[in-house]
């Protein structure tokens, strides 16, 4: 599981502050000096102290971009890093000081591959705040077969500060990755298909669906059935070196974090029934919870909605191992921590479903012809991701196959008591893009709108009055999966 | 309220039985090349710049074959013996990953272009299905995309209009070993689509850069740094990172032999070295690996150094550059 990125740098800084580099065969890269650019890394409120911090070692880690810091303070101490990229591009990052002690340990993450970093260490004994020299190093580069990302910024001082965590499903190797505010990838680790990356803060944990890792090795992407059993949700670490696995035994679509720990699951549910014709076995949705005591709870169904109708034949679903109907074609769930409702895209109906999360019951229906919600308009078509806004309202990504329109994000407006819901805007750009599979739309920190042309392999970043902020693309047979952007890596505060 | 994003208009471009793209990129002309000299005792680090990488020109002629819109066909390539490149199919069953790309505004002729860079944009593409072949062949029908199949009554029409690309990979060699134009006809055409060793072929020119990198004679305690180069082959920014093996040949061909020849390197090389160079950007070249151990450059045959990307699209030196002795 080793990243393929150039040699490492496993450098130490030794007792007042005099530099030595061992020379590791394998990671040999690395310059760190205590000439760094003393501009990037401010003082503000520390007092210079170099010789306050021993043992110093900066070194990559399995994911080359995320380096780990090691070091030594000189007596009892909470301590942390002050950290950006020397040419700017990133923003000034302070880790949070951890835990009083001596030995101390913290990752540097969210700086571009082979980027010239700073960092200067801090430390606060309860009577003061002292901070190290500034301090040099190399980040790590990309694996060769990761797909070139052609990236542009548009409008550098509008860019949203922060993350986005996303897929990229591409031959040979497909990705989950982590992108900066430029599009830059910070994070990153192969993969077979999985739709989303989901971050916490708190745990310093990645997450995505997909296989053991540990059976890895396996001759596995041609045994359907055994990747569905064997399914399950990895976290991994920061640092690439350590990851938990959560089988569950359903074949996931989507997923969302859980307040209280755990994951909601949107899975696909087959059922047969038995007809004249003979056996068929018609696909819809459920949402499972994986909680952290290890329990699988069964939330909502599409088949408590209704029931199939057998004198419909529906599309067959080659993801699964038999001859299976795509009834509702479920594709994308949301989660509103606030309400603590879900939000899933049955997309054949071209409806979304509002579940409450407490009861499992479906509050109402919004979209197509199950509409319970009075629509201004058509408000959902081909629904896939769906992002819950702070005003209770929705970023839906609507597909639209086969309008007049293509795909864009539709923000829509929910009265519930009134029974109504209306677009507040759609966001997209003119020439539209085709996007027939996936795609997602995401509000960012400042307001700003995301939208993720999964299967067109682009992603642009709008302003809240529209402007073109930047755009990522991919090369032909690459593409994304969904985002979910976030501000930073470490804990608020 | 903004309106939703309209769809822009399409246009609709006649398609050429066969397309032809060939891309030269700009290079200086020259054979008897000039080398840097690394100094009076000869480099230890042996700067690879733009002056020494030559250009490539890469032309792919592709069939495009009518079948019957809305119905399935086969697409066959049982009796490919030859990849695009030249290089031999050692089983048809070994490709074993088919590809179908739908381009929704781009003509065929500008997806050759596109590809022959190996610079195609997934915005250009409306829609994609991929196939694990069972033999040696897949039916249309066969195609699926996260569970979507590609169902040819609805997709494979021309009303649907676009440009239909299939790409082969798999195999021993790397990158993609054929690729073939599909183009549903309104008229009855045929139900299978035999791909054969001229369905897809690639013509390169190799316009050598003026400047052969001198580096000492007969040693091999030297490194070959690429630190300096920026442009690739095709003229376009290189990605150093992409690059993930170096490779030496030692020809008997001359220059200008090895300009017309480039496809044919495997034949033309007696001897060659190779070295995995995956997230590095110098080269010891005593850690170049071959059926002989390599003793050092001289000044009896002509030196290739060649670095490539074994995980791209297009098979082909991302740098070329010519290494002389010196003496």
């Amino acid at each position: 599981m080793s990243g393929g990125g150039p040699p490492r740098a496993l450098c130490a800084i030794l007792a007042l502050g005099s530099l030595a580099c061992t020379t590791d065969p394998a990671r040999d890269s690395g310059e760190p000096s205590l000439d760094g650019p003393e501009w990037a890394i401010p003082t503000d409120g520390c007092e210079l102290s170099p010789g306050s911090f021993e043992d110093v070692t900066i070194q990559q880690t399995e994911v080359p971009a995320v380096m780990r810091v090691s070091w030594r303070t000189a007596g009892v101490a909470a301590s942390g890093l002050r950290f950006t990229n020397q040419d700017g591009s990133s923003e000034l990052v302070a880790t949070p000081l951890g835990s009083q002690g001596e030995h101390h340990e913290a990752l540097v993450i969210g700086l571009p591959p082979q980027a010239d970093g700073a960092l200067r260490i801090v430390s606060d004994d309860g009577s003061t705040t002292r901070c190290s020299a500034a301090l040099g190093f190399t980040t790590g580069g990309l694996p060769p077969s990761f797909p070139p990302l052609d990236a542009t910024v548009h409008m550098e001082g509008s860019l949203a500060p922060g993350f986005i965590p996303t897929t990229i499903n591409a031959v040979p190797d497909s990705y989950l990755v982590v992108l900066d505010k430029h599009g830059r990838p910070v994070w990153w680790k192969t993969t077979g298909y999985t739709p989303r990356l989901l971050h916490d803060p708190e745990a310093m944990t990645l997450t995505a669906w997909g296989r053991d890792p540990a059976s890895e090795k396996d001759d596995e992407e041609k045994e359907k059935e055994k990747e569905n059993a064997e399914g399950g949700l990895t976290s991994w670490s920061y640092d690439g070196e350590s990851y938990t696995f959560r089988p569950s035994g359903v074949h996931s679509i989507d997923h969302a974090a859980l307040p209280e720990g755990g994951f909601a699951v949107l899975a696909l549910e087959q059922r047969a029934y038995r007809t004249a014709e003979g056996r068929r076995n018609i696909i819809g949705g459920r949402i499972v919870e994986l909680r952290d005591d290890g329990s699988t709870v069964p939330v909502w169904s599409v088949f408590d909605l209704e029931e199939p109708d057998l004198s419909v034949e529906y599309p067959v679903d080659a993801s699964v191992g038999e001859h299976a109907e795509d009834w509702t074609h479920v594709n994308a769930m949301g989660y509103d921590p606030v309400q603590d409702a879900y939000y899933v895209s049955i997309s054949f109906w071209d409806t979304i479903a509002r579940v409450d999360r407490p009861t499992g019951s479906t509050t109402w229906l919004l979209g197509g012809e199950r509409s319970e919600l009075e629509e201004e308009g058509q408000l959902v078509s081909g629904p896939h991701d769906i992002s819950p806004l702070p005003d209770g309202g929705l970023l839906v990504f609507n597909r639209w196959i086969g309008a007049e329109s293509c795909a864009a994000g539709t923000e829509i407006a929910i009265d519930a008591e009134a029974g109504t819901a209306r677009a507040v805007q759609h966001i997209g750009t003119e020439p539209c893009v085709d996007n027939p599979y996936i795609g997602g739309a995401n509000r960012l920190s400042n307001g700003n709108n995301l939208m993720v042309y999964s299967s067109a392999g682009r992603m642009i970043e709008l302003t809240a009055e529209g402007a073109l902020v930047k755009e990522i693309d991919l090369p032909t047979g690459a593409w994304f999966g969904y985002a979910a952007p976030f501000t930073s890596f470490y804990p608020e505060g | 309220m903004l309106p939703r994003p309209q769809r822009a208009p399409r246009l609709r471009r006649a398609t050429p039985w066969c397309a032809l793209a060939m891309l030269l990129v700009d290079a200086a002309a020259g054979c008897a090349l000039p080398a840097d000299t690394g100094g009076p005792e000869g480099c230890e680090s042996c700067a690879l710049e733009d002056q020494h990488a030559s250009s490539l020109g890469l032309g792919l002629s592709v069939e495009s074959t009518p079948l019957s819109s809305g119905e399935d066909a086969l697409l066959d390539w049982s009796a490919l013996g030859e990849d695009m490149l030249g290089r031999p199919v050692e089983r048809c069953e070994a490709l074993d990953l088919a590809t179908l790309y739908l381009f929704g505004d781009a003509s065929e002729e500008e997806v050759l272009a596109n590809l022959s860079r190996d610079r195609m944009g997934q915005s250009e593409v409306v829609a994609q299905w991929t196939c694990e072949p069972q033999g040696c062949g897949c039916s249309l029908a066969d195609f699926s995309f996260l569970g979507h199949p590609l169902v040819p009554a609805l997709d494979f029409t021309t009303e649907r209009g676009g440009t239909w690309l299939l790409t082969l990979a798999g195999g021993e060699a790397s990158g993609l070993r054929s690729v073939a134009f599909l183009n549903p006809s309104p008229q009855p055409g045929a139900d299978t689509l035999p791909l054969t060793d001229d369905t897809a072929r690639a013509e390169l020119e190799l316009q050598l850069a003026p400047r052969a990198l001198e580096v000492p004679a007969g040693s091999v305690d030297y490194e070959v740094s690429w630190a300096g180069v920026n442009i690739d082959g095709w003229g376009l920014p290189l990605d150093h990172y992409r690059l993930d093996r170096a490779r030496l040949d030692r020809l008997e061909t001359g220059v200008a032999e090895l300009s017309l020849e480039l496809l044919a390197l495997d034949v033309l090389s007696p001897d060659r070295w190779q070295a995995e160079v995956a997230g590095l950007t110098e080269l010891p070249m005593h850690q170049l690996e071959g059926s002989a151990p390599f003793e050092g450059v001289d000044r009896d045959a002509t030196w290739l150094f060649t670095l490539w990307c074994d995980s791209c699209a297009i098979s082909l030196p991302r740098v070329t550059a010519l290494l002389e002795a010196q003496e």
